[in-house]
């Protein structure tokens, strides 16, 4: 039991890893491509999307995705 | 927030509820550590802090909680309904304050990774007296990250409605979770009957506000119309008090039928914004406005002022006398109706 409740946190470690370097370039060029107020909004609007966008990166990327096909 | 995220609107209300916030939260930790240290002379200055903060956030869980059904019941509460993303944001950061230090407090001082501990250190998950309760706050903190990370309005309407609202019924699961963890812990410290009973009250207080609403509600929800009727009776001009709504039930949809100015107009009553119900607002510059966050309608077109874009439905309504008919076929969003002029006004 140990062992499987070790992995599961070191997968969820993982899952924010890529998040933190997903969301970099989220906040900074993705958003904007899918939503057309990201562009107008203020510096610190970008600070207040980020931490949502590490925990959320995989519904993000998806969207991305499909947006782009 | 405006069509670019820019904020806006930072009133005097919202600067006096957030006030409001700050002063409750201060007070109370005065209190608290003061009658802690007075109490419990022992206890450390890190146990008071984590409890401090532990208790706060339960409190404001609470509030958060009933101050839908509450508003539902009254509208003198609609006030602190008004802003509650800011009390549930608030609310955040008291439990993480809690659960950063609490890890930091008892998981930091071995070789372990220090969230590793938090599910490690304890082991006894078949046992009820000695479960890992620190594991449920965990859990349940982990939603409440997720509820205020995503609480802006980039979130809704990226998101979509659908899962935003789902993600944030999710705060009934952190609840349980916080019960149980508030339970749990206190079972291997406590044998006080004080503290299970005040969990016990804040349960059922939540509960039961929670059902009186639902069972208000159904009878709103009680259809007005046959399925063929042309114009269906809503109510009474007098049902409808100035600058507020009647809602009604047509074709299965919520409608708010508001009085203004001597006039009469109708509009789906679901916000655009977060699903907020319209029909518990009131008009305020000649707009309805959203009892939740403000959002913006003009009645007789259901549309947001410009540059604002949401629309809403509108219907057409007509008076017989003192009563007032609807037509329950919604027109598309934002299609002006000519509001009806009362008699006398």
């Amino acid at each position: 039991m140990a062992g499987i409740i070790s992995l599961a946190v070191d997968i969820f470690f993982l899952y924010l890893a890529i998040g933190v370097l997903f969301s970099i370039w989220f906040v900074f060029a993705g958003a904007a491509k899918f939503d057309e107020g990201v562009p107008k909004a203020p510096w610190h609007f970008r600070l207040i999307i980020l931490p949502g966008s590490i925990l959320l990166w995989v519904p993000l990327f998806i969207k991305l995705l499909k947006k782009k096909s | 927030m405006s069509v670019s995220y820019t904020s806006i609107l930072w009133n005097r209300q919202k600067k006096a509820y957030d006030l409001g916030i700050l002063v409750f939260v201060l007070v109370f930790s005065v209190l608290f550590f003061v009658g802690h240290a007075v109490l419990h002379p022992n206890a450390t200055f890190e146990t008071i802090f984590i409890r401090n903060f532990g208790l706060l956030a339960f409190l404001l869980l609470h509030v958060v909680l009933i101050i839908g059904p509450l508003a539902r019941l009254n509208a003198r509460f609609l006030v602190i309904l008004y802003n509650r993303r800011h009390l549930g944001v608030t609310m955040f950061m008291l439990a993480a304050v809690h659960g950063v230090f609490s890890i930091m407090n008892f998981h930091t001082l071995g070789d372990m990774n220090p969230i590793k501990s938090v599910f490690l250190s304890n082991l006894s998950y078949d046992s009820l007296i000695h479960f890992p309760f620190q594991v449920l706050g965990f859990l349940a903190l982990i939603i409440l990250v997720l509820m205020a990370t995503t609480s802006h309005d980039f979130w809704l309407k990226n998101l979509g409605p659908k899962v935003w609202k789902a993600l944030h019924m999710m705060v009934y699961v952190a609840y349980a979770l916080i019960i149980l963890h508030v339970v749990l812990g206190a079972l291997q410290n406590e044998n006080s009957p004080i503290l299970f009973g005040i969990v016990l009250a804040g349960f059922l207080l939540i509960s039961s506000l929670h059902l009186l609403a639902a069972f208000r509600e159904r009878s709103i929800d009680k259809p007005l119309d046959q399925a063929t009727a042309e114009w269906v009776k809503a109510c009474q001009v007098n049902d409808i008090k100035n600058d507020r709504a009647k809602i009604v039930t047509v074709s299965g949809e919520r409608v708010a039928i508001f009085k203004y100015n001597g006039k009469l107009s109708a509009v789906n009553n679901f916000c655009r914004h977060q699903g907020g119900p319209l029909g518990e607002g009131k008009i305020v510059d000649g707009c309805i406005t959203c009892p939740w966050h403000g959002y913006q309608y003009l009645p007789e077109n259901g549309q947001s002022p410009p540059p604002f874009t949401e629309k809403v439905e509108t219907y057409r309504l007509k008076l017989e006398g003192e009563e007032v008919w609807i037509h329950p076929e919604p027109l598309a969003e934002g299609t002006y109706v000519k509001p009806i002029q009362l008699a006398g006004s």
